[in-house]
């Protein structure tokens, strides 16, 4: 699986073999959203399904077919019983489209849009809805909400035609984008959160009362620079250049920035109820989704 | 420590100069795309705060840098520190090898620790050093040129051997100082290992040579013969001089002895008190031939000056029969002489009775058969002579005569008038010795073991007999008509002089035995034979086909035999003190130095690559 991967040209983001894995797993979520579909969520609003919920008393109007007559024989008092309405869920992938995701071998960009893929897979087999939005500059361009498991493959299409652009702004995409969307729900965000606005745009989402999770991709080269000598570092997104003499000493102060970069998202997340998962390019694509996701609980 | 090149140091400037421009040039850095800068600014910025540190640490390098090259242009510089033993790029050691060298007073002997004091030289000597060594004796050798080969050096001072002669340290230092004149940068080092027993040398410069004298020695406690002769008196008799000389600080009592060959001759008991001077003379050995050898029974510092050796020739007496009706000048003239003992007689003698070393027929014709022997002949003839009697002649004048003869050497015939005489007519062999206008006057020739002398005029018809010339003409006759037998008994010189040996003419190789028994094969290519490989003491024996000499070699000088160290050597005009201490000479650090610049080019190298 790790080859197919390798080059960002290919034509299937994820094979028939792994789809098959996936189709039966599910989108985990913490909170209950309403949906507006039947479908196989469990909703707020109470509906048709089998599993009973509670009772109300009758009144006029209401439908005698939901009147629990065994109630009725033993109290003479009329209840209708109430059923859980189960619903449809709104999933959103965010995908950061930043030139800065164009970086790596496979590119963090690729790798995201496999990642992108699966959950969106993942969520159509289960008859959710699927928003996927691409985010670049301060542009959120979502795609309209696809349902159902052949809605996939116009995803897939329309990831493989995503390129990089623009620079990252997460704080603007991710307030237009919650600006944009009336419905609530998990909202995935996969992106190198190389943008220290990154804190006011997850705030955007988590305001509007979605379910935020991270995914943080990063390239191996960026965990582990292998740079020597003197450079001038050119920032892909900026053009801006910050001259270095790579030491030691260095190297080391940038893994301990790193690491502490990582650790304030995590912290934020944890702190705002988000799910944090972050990921490197050079992880088996397969073990990520079929064991790290899972150990993660995004997905069971 | 200094430098030997100073100048060199002056390198630092333009290349520190470069050094600091290079870091004042902006680096030009290679550009390289990353995902975003933003880590980077931050890991930067980490840095940045610091900024004390990071500058210290930039200035780090360069300091590194400076430090290098200023180490660099100081090893260039070659740096070098005064230590005690350790030589210079060109060092001679002038070993001196004279007798004096041979003194006990310093375990085992002065020589042996001038060995081993040179060989700790070469010990110590650096890898670029070059080193030669001079013997300093009566002659001057080199006996390692100069090599950078320890091995080789030490082999050649170890084979040295002291000798029994004078120091002739001036000629040494002159061949030192001429071998080291000019040949390197760095000053060369003359190190003298001596115990100063030479004369001051007023004549010679060092001039940017350094010069160190290592005094070998500690004392004197030596008593010498300074002095052995024979003398003969005018009264035949012989003597023998022994010069006798106490060096040492204590009165010493001792025994002289005398010997004539291996035989005891004489015993005295001497008692010399420090700093005395004694001779002794022998007399009476008027009768005596051979070698007297002089020893001195005692233990002093020095053993080779307490012997030495003349030799006595007993006088020789020449037998003379004059056959005369009676000459009283000719008589008087040959009594003169005191190896004569002349017999005189009237008529011709029956010589087969009685041998004479010299006959004189004065006027008298001698028999017809003569035995070997020598004869004067006088206004005679003899069948078999050197000449026959021509036509008689008045008044000849002499025209000529044979100077290179021995019979007339150191005469003058120019003025002599003869009243009446015979031109003589020489035989092939015989050779005209006075030439008168008409033809020979008197000649001179040896054959069958017969030596003539022959005169064609009469003496007393000349005024001859009354000239100075006259009796100098007999006595020359005497030696040249009575050739002296072979001789055993030779001459005595200084040890290390050349010795004139006369070789018989038919004699084409000897063999000279030394004193200690080497034997050396010389060819003879003239006569008299010179041989100067006389630096032992003692007696040389020279045999050759039925021939054999002796003479003997002796120390007998005060120089050698005083053995009191010298603290000063003089050279010129300057004074060189023994101070005790080893050489002090530089010793080049370069090597450090440039080990010290790697140091410092790897800790820049470390500190470059950020493991600081």
């Amino acid at each position: 699986m790790a080859s197919d991967i390798t080059s960002p040209d290919q034509e299937d983001l994820l094979t028939p073999d792994f789809l098959r894995k996936i189709e039966r797993m599910n989108l985990l979520t913490r909170r209950i959203f309403p949906g507006r579909l039947r479908g196989e969520r469990r909703s707020i609003k109470r509906g048709a399904s089998v599993e009973f919920a509670d009772y109300r008393n009758y009144t006029v109007g209401d439908d005698f077919r939901r009147v629990d007559w065994n109630v009725y024989a033993r109290l003479e008092k009329l209840f209708l019983k109430l059923f859980v309405e189960e619903e449809d869920l709104h999933v959103y992938v965010l995908l950061d489209v930043s030139r800065s995701m164009d970086f790596g071998t496979p590119t963090k960009l690729l790798y995201g849009k496999r990642i992108a893929a699966a959950l969106s897979y993942i969520a159509l087999a289960n008859l959710d809805r699927v928003g996927l939005a691409t985010l670049s500059g301060s542009k959120a361009s979502p795609l309209s909400l696809k349902r159902g498991k052949q809605a996939a493959f116009e995803i897939f299409e329309h990831l493989k035609s995503v390129r990089s652009d623009g620079e990252t702004n997460l704080a603007a995409s991710l307030r237009e984008f919650s600006l944009k969307t009336s419905q609530s729900g998990p909202a995935i965000v996969i992106s190198d959160f190389f943008d220290q606005g990154y804190r006011d745009g997850v705030m955007s989402l988590l305001s509007r009362k979605f379910e935020v999770t991270l995914i943080h991709v990063l390239d191996k080269e960026e965990v582990s620079p292998a740079l020597a000598g003197d450079l001038v570092l050119i920032d892909s997104e900026t053009g801006s250049h910050r001259e270095i003499t790579v030491t030691q000493s260095l190297l080391r102060r940038y893994r301990e920035r790193l690491a502490s970069f990582c650790n304030e998202i995590e912290s934020f997340s944890v702190k705002y109820g988000c799910n944090y998962v972050r990921v490197t390019n050079e992880s088996e694509f397969e073990d990520l989704v079929l064991s790290y996701l899972r150990k993660k609980r995004l997905i069971a | 420590m200094s430098f030997l090149s100073p100048l060199s140091l002056i390198w630092f400037l333009p290349l520190g100069a470069i050094i600091i421009v290079l870091y004042l040039l902006k680096l030009k850095r290679k550009e390289h795309l990353v995902s975003s800068v933003m880590l980077w600014q931050d890991a930067v910025a980490d840095i940045q705060a610091n900024v004390p540190f990071q500058k210290l640490k930039k200035n780090l390098l360069l300091v590194l840098q400076l430090t290098a090259l200023a180490l660099l242009a100081a090893a260039i510089a070659r740096p070098f520190a005064w230590t005690k033993g350790i030589s210079e790029n060109r060092i001679v050691v002038v070993l001196d090898t004279s007798a004096s060298m041979q003194s006990t007073d310093v375990k085992p002997s002065r020589f042996e620790i001038a060995k081993r004091n040179a060989i700790s030289i070469v010990r110590k000597m650096g890898t670029s050093d070059t080193m030669l060594v001079i013997t300093a004796g009566a002659k001057t050798r080199v006996v390692a040129s100069f090599t950078s080969d320890k091995r080789t050096l030490i082999n050649a001072i170890s084979n040295l051997e002291p000798t029994d002669t004078v120091c002739n340290m001036r000629q040494a230092l002159a061949l030192a100082l001429s071998l080291v004149h000019g040949l390197s940068k760095s000053p060369p080092r003359i190190i003298v290992l001596s115990d100063g027993g030479f004369s001051a040398i007023p004549d010679l410069s060092t001039r940017k040579v350094k010069l160190d004298y290592i005094r070998i020695g500690q004392g004197c406690e030596n008593v010498a013969i300074t002095g052995l002769d024979s003398r003969k008196t005018l009264s035949g008799d012989q003597q023998v001089f022994i010069g006798l000389h106490n060096f040492g600080k204590r009165e010493r009592v001792f025994n002289l002895e005398v010997y004539l060959g291996t035989n005891l001759l004489d015993i005295r008991e001497e008692k010399l008190a420090p700093g005395e001077t004694k001779q002794e003379i022998m007399g009476d050995l008027a009768n005596v031939s051979g070698r007297i050898t002089a020893k001195l029974d005692i233990a002093d510092d020095l053993a080779a000056d307490n012997s030495g050796t003349v030799y006595l020739t007993r006088r020789r007496t020449i037998s003379v029969l004059m056959v005369s009706k009676g000459n009283i000048f000719l008589q008087n003239a040959l009594a003169l002489d005191p190896r004569t003992q002349l017999t005189r007689t009237d008529s011709p003698p029956d010589l087969s009775k009685r041998r004479y070393d010299l006959v004189v027929f004065d006027g008298v014709r001698p028999p017809a058969s003569l035995p070997p022997g020598g004869y004067l002949l006088v206004n005679t003839s003899v069948n078999g002579g050197p000449a026959r009697t021509g036509k008689i002649v008045s008044r000849p004048t002499i025209v000529d005569s044979a100077r290179s003869h021995p019979a007339c050497a150191y005469v003058d015939f120019s003025g002599v008038k003869i009243l009446k005489a015979h031109y003589l007519h020489p035989e092939p062999w015989a050779t005209t010795i006075i030439e008168g206008e008409g033809g020979a006057l008197a000649v001179a020739g040896a054959r069958q073991g017969r030596n003539f002398v022959q005169l064609g005029f009469n003496l007393l018809e000349s005024d001859f007999p009354l000239h100075v010339g006259f009796p100098i003409f007999l006595a020359n006759c005497l030696d040249w008509l009575t050739p002296r037998q072979t001789r055993t008994t030779g001459d005595s010189i200084r040890a290390g002089q050349p010795v004139y040996i006369d070789i018989p003419p038919d004699i084409r190789e000897v063999t000279i035995t030394n004193p200690s028994g080497r034997k050396q094969t010389v060819k003879v290519t003239q006569t008299p034979m010179i041989f100067d490989d006389t630096e032992h003491a003692g007696v040389y024996r020279i045999t050759g086909k039925g021939f054999e000499r002796e003479f003997a070699a002796n120390l007998s000088t005060s120089q050698e035999s005083n053995t009191l160290p010298k603290a000063t050597l003089r050279l010129g005009h300057r004074a060189f003190v023994y101070k005790g201490e080893s050489v002090r000479t530089n010793r080049e650090l370069y090597g450090f130095v440039l080990f010290a610049v790697l140091a410092v080019l790897m800790f820049e190298w470390y500190v470059y690559h950020g493991r600081l």
